[in-house]
C-alpha cells in the first residue's frame, strides 16, 4: 500500500497507482493531455516515457515518470524537477534532470517515501488544461509491506472523466487561469488520499461482475476521450480549434465521444480497409503474442517484395500510426506536403489523411479520410 | 498481382492421443480435436478437481465445434468462460483447481482463414512447414522465466526441478491468455500437446516424429508412444493437425526479411518474447 498526497498547484499529474507522471515547462498541459489519450493499461514507466517522447525529445516538457511496483521505484526525471526519496535505511537520494540534455534515469530500492517538485512556486505556469490533479508537488509514503504494493490502479479512459469525482475541486482550480490567484490559498495544502479510494479497476478484474458481462463481444465500441465543441463536434484532446467547425476549444468540456471514424487505407490490389484496432500488412503477416483485448486484423499483400510481418499500422486514440517492423527492403513514407522519407526500422510515424507508405516496388499504402 | 481468394474452402485433417503416462493413476488431461477447435486442458488439483478442471473447459469449447466463422473475439470470449467455469470448480475444493489451456481454433477475418493461438500455462504448440519446426507458444513456467533470463538452457527446461511450476492457469484469477494470430498455410503441420509430451521428447525428436510419422492419427499416437518409452512421468496428450487445402501458399510464408526472419530448414525457431513481468523487473 503506497499512500500518495500532493501540494496544489498548477503542474499537471497523473497517478496511476503503479505509475506517477508529473510535467512542468510550456508543454506540460498538451503532454499530459497527450499521455492521458494514448496511455494503456499495460503502460509501464518506459512505454509512457514512449508517448511523452512522441513529439520529439525537443517538444518534451520537463518531466517525473516513476513507477513503483516490488522492484521499488523506477523511472526518469528531467529537467528543473526534483526527486527526493527518503530510503528505509535513513539514506536520502536526491535525482534532477537539471543541466542534462536529456535525462536522468533512476533504479531505486528499499525506498519508504519520495516526493516529487518542479522547484519553481506555483502560478508561475501557464494553467494545465483539465487534467486529474492539478499540483505543485507530489509525495509517496510507502508502507513497510511494500514487497506488494498492492496497487490496482490502472490507466483507463474512465480516469479522467472520474477526476473530478476524485479530486473535488481541483479540477476547477485547473480551468481556471492561476494568475488571478484566486487559488492561492490551496497552495501548499497537502491532502491524503488512499490510492484505493481513487482506484479504477478494469470491469473485467471485478470478480462481483456476472460472467455475461465479461464477454467483450457485447461491449459497444470502445469510446476515446475527446474535446467537444460549441457545435457538438467531438475533437481530439490536443486540438485547439475544431477540425470541423473551426470553433475555438479553449476552455471546452472534456468528454466521452464514440470512437472516431479514422478514415482507411487502400492496398495496392484496391482492396479498402478501416482504420480501427491494429493492422498487420505483410506478404504472410503474424500476430505475435497479445492479449484477448488486443487481436490484430492481419492484412496479405502477395507481392515477393513485402517483408512477411512488414508493417503494423495501429490506432490510438485520435491517432492512426504506422511502423516499419524491420522489413528487408524497408517502408518508404511520404505525408501530404512533404518529401519521402525512409522509416527506419521500428520507427512509428504519424498518418495523415492523403499520405502514401511504399512497402517496396510498387506496393503501396494510401490512407484517406483521417480526420 | 491477384487478390487473395475471398473464402477458400479449408481442408483440415487430424489425429489425436491421450495416455495417463506410466507414473499417474489418473488422466488429467483433456483434448478436443474436432474443427475449428484443436485444444489441449492438462487439469491440476486435489482428488478429481484436476480433471474436473480440464473437462470444464473442454465443455466450454465443445459449443465452437462445426463453426466456420468464428471471429478471434469469439474464442476470447469462451476463454473467459472457461476462466470462470474452472474458478466455480476450484472454489468448491480444498486445494483449488486450475487447468492449461492451450491449442489452435481456426477462425476467420474479412473471410480469410487463420490461426488463432492461445496459451494459458506449459502446454505447447508447434508447427512444421516442410523440415522447419517451430514452437508457437510461450510457456508460462518459472522454467520459461529462467529461459527467458538467460538463467537457464532451453534443453535443461525439462529436467529442471521446477519444471512443473506454472505461472499462470486457467481459473486462477488474473492470469490473461495469450494469443497469436497466423495465415493458415497449405501444408503445415500443428502438433498440441501437454507438457507429458515436450518434458519427454526432445525439439529433435518431435520434428523427426512429425516430419517422418505420416497420417496425422498415427503420428499422434506414435509420439505419445515415444513419451511413454521415454519415462512416461506425466499424463500425455498429443493433437496433430494437418492443413491439406484452403491456406495461403507456402510460397508465400516463406522466410524472408521481416519478423521470424530465420530461414534455416532444420533449425528449431523458439519465440523468446520476455512476458510484461520480466520486462517490468528489469526496470
Amino acid at each position: 500500500m503506497a499512500e500518495w498526497s500532493y501540494a496544489a498547484g498548477d503542474l499537471p499529474a497523473i497517478l496511476t497507482g503503479r505509475l506517477a507522471l508529473l510535467f512542468a515547462g510550456p508543454q506540460a498541459a498538451p503532454t499530459a493531455r497527450t499521455v492521458l489519450a494514448a496511455a494503456r493499461p499495460e503502460d509501464t514507466w518506459e512505454t509512457a516515457l514512449d508517448v511523452v517522447l512522441r513529439a520529439g525529445l525537443a517538444a518534451a516538457p520537463d518531466l517525473f515518470v516513476g513507477q513503483l511496483d516490488g522492484a521499488g521505484l523506477t523511472g526518469v526525471v528531467r529537467g528543473g524537477v526534483r526527486v527526493t526519496v527518503q530510503h528505509d535505511d535513513g539514506r536520502t537520494t536526491e535525482l534532477t534532470g537539471e543541466g542534462l540534455r536529456t535525462w536522468q534515469e533512476f533504479h531505486l530500492g528499499g525506498v519508504a517515501s519520495f516526493a516529487v517538485d518542479a522547484g519553481v512556486a506555483a502560478g508561475t505556469h501557464r494553467a494545465a488544461a483539465p487534467g486529474p490533479l492539478a499540483v505543485s508537488q507530489l509525495t509517496c509514503r510507502v508502507a513497510p509491506a511494500a514487497a506488494d504494493p498492492g496497487l490496482t490502479l490502472e490507466f483507463s479512459d474512465t480516469l479522467f472523466e472520474q477526476a473530478p469525482e476524485l479530486m473535488p475541486g481541483l479540477v476547477a482550480a485547473l480551468e481556471s487561469a492561476p494568475a488571478t490567484g484566486r487559488y492561492d490559498d490551496l497552495f501548499g495544502a497537502t491532502i491524503h488520499f488512499g490510492v484505493e479510494a481513487a482506484a479504477v479497476r478494469p470491469p473485467d478484474d471485478d470478480l462481483e461482475q456476472a460472467p455475461t458481462d465479461r464477454v467483450p463481444l457485447e461491449e459497444p465500441p470502445a469510446a476515446v476521450s475527446g474535446i467537444v465543441c460549441v457545435a457538438g463536434h467531438p475533437n481530439p484532446l490536443e486540438r485547439d480549434v475544431c477540425t470541423r467547425c473551426g470553433a475555438s476549444l479553449s476552455g471546452a468540456a472534456v468528454a466521452r465521444v464514440p470512437s472516431p471514424d479514422l478514415g482507411t487505407v487502400v492496398l495496392p490490389d484496391g482492396r479498402v480497409i478501416a482504420l480501427s484496432g491494429t493492422l498487420l500488412i505483410g506478404r504472410s503477416p503474424r500476430a505475435d503474442r497479445t492479449d484477448g483485448d488486443g487481436i490484430p486484423t492481419l492484412v496479405e499483400i502477395d507481392d515477393r517484395d513485402v517483408s512477411r510481418t512488414h508493417v503494423r499500422i495501429r490506432t490510438e486514440g485520435w491517432q492512426v500510426l504506422l511502423e516499419d517492423l524491420g522489413s528487408t527492403n524497408g517502408t518508404v513514407f511520404t505525408a501530404v506536403g512533404t518529401g519521402p522519407r525512409r522509416i527506419r526500422p521500428g520507427e512509428t510515424v504519424l498518418v495523415t489523411d492523403g499520405a502514401v507508405a511504399d512497402l517496396g516496388t510498387g506496393s503501396r499504402l494510401t490512407f484517406a479520410g483521417l480526420p | 498481382m491477384t487478390a487473395p481468394p475471398l473464402s477458400a474452402t479449408l481442408v483440415v485433417t487430424s489425429g489425436a492421443r491421450t495416455d495417463p503416462g506410466l507414473r499417474r493413476a489418473v488422466n488429467e488431461d483433456a483434448l478436443l480435436a474436432e474443427h475449428p477447435v484443436y485444444i489441449v486442458a492438462d487439469g491440476m488439483g486435489g482428488h478429481d478437481a484436476g480433471d474436473r478442471a480440464s473437462a470444464a473447459i473442454i465443455d466450454v469449447f465443445r459449443a465452437l465445434v462445426g463453426r466456420d466463422d468464428l471471429a478471434p473475439e469469439e474464442v476470447a470470449g469462451a476463454v473467459e468462460r472457461a476462466h470462470t467455469a474452472v474458478s466455480a470448480i476450484a472454489a468448491g475444493t480444498a486445494r483449488g483447481a486450475g487447468s492449461t489451456l492451450t491449442g489452435v481454433v481456426a477462425v476467420r477475418q474479412d473471410g480469410l482463414p487463420r490461426w488463432l493461438v492461445v496459451n494459458v500455462g506449459d502446454s505447447r504448440v508447434y508447427r512444421l512447414l516442410t523440415h522447419h519446426l517451430e514452437q508457437l507458444t510461450v510457456d508460462h513456467s518459472v522454467a520459461q522465466e529462467l529461459v527467458d533470463e538467460g538463467k537457464l538452457a532451453r534443453d535443461q527446461m525439462s529436467s529442471y526441478r521446477g519444471r512443473n511450476v506454472i505461472t499462470r492457469a486457467i481459473g486462477e484469477e488474473r492470469s490473461r491468455a495469450d494469443y497469436w494470430l497466423l495465415p493458415i498455410v497449405t501444408g503445415e503441420r500443428l502438433l498440441v500437446c501437454s507438457d507429458g509430451l515436450s518434458g519427454e521428447l526432445t525439439d529433435e525428436a518431435i520434428r523427426a516424429g512429425l516430419t517422418l510419422g505420416g497420417a496425422p492419427s498415427g503420428t499422434a499416437a506414435a509420439l505419445v508412444t515415444q513419451a511413454i518409452g521415454n519415462g512416461g512421468r506425466d499424463n500425455i496428450t498429443a493433437i496433430v493437425v494437418d492443413v491439406v487445402a484452403g491456406g495461403i501458399s507456402p510460397r508465400q510464408d516463406d522466410t524472408t526479411g521481416g519478423l521470424g526472419g530465420s530461414s534455416a530448414s532444420a533449425t528449431i525457431e523458439v519465440a523468446t518474447l520476455r512476458s510484461a513481468r520480466t520486462r517490468a523487473r528489469r526496470g
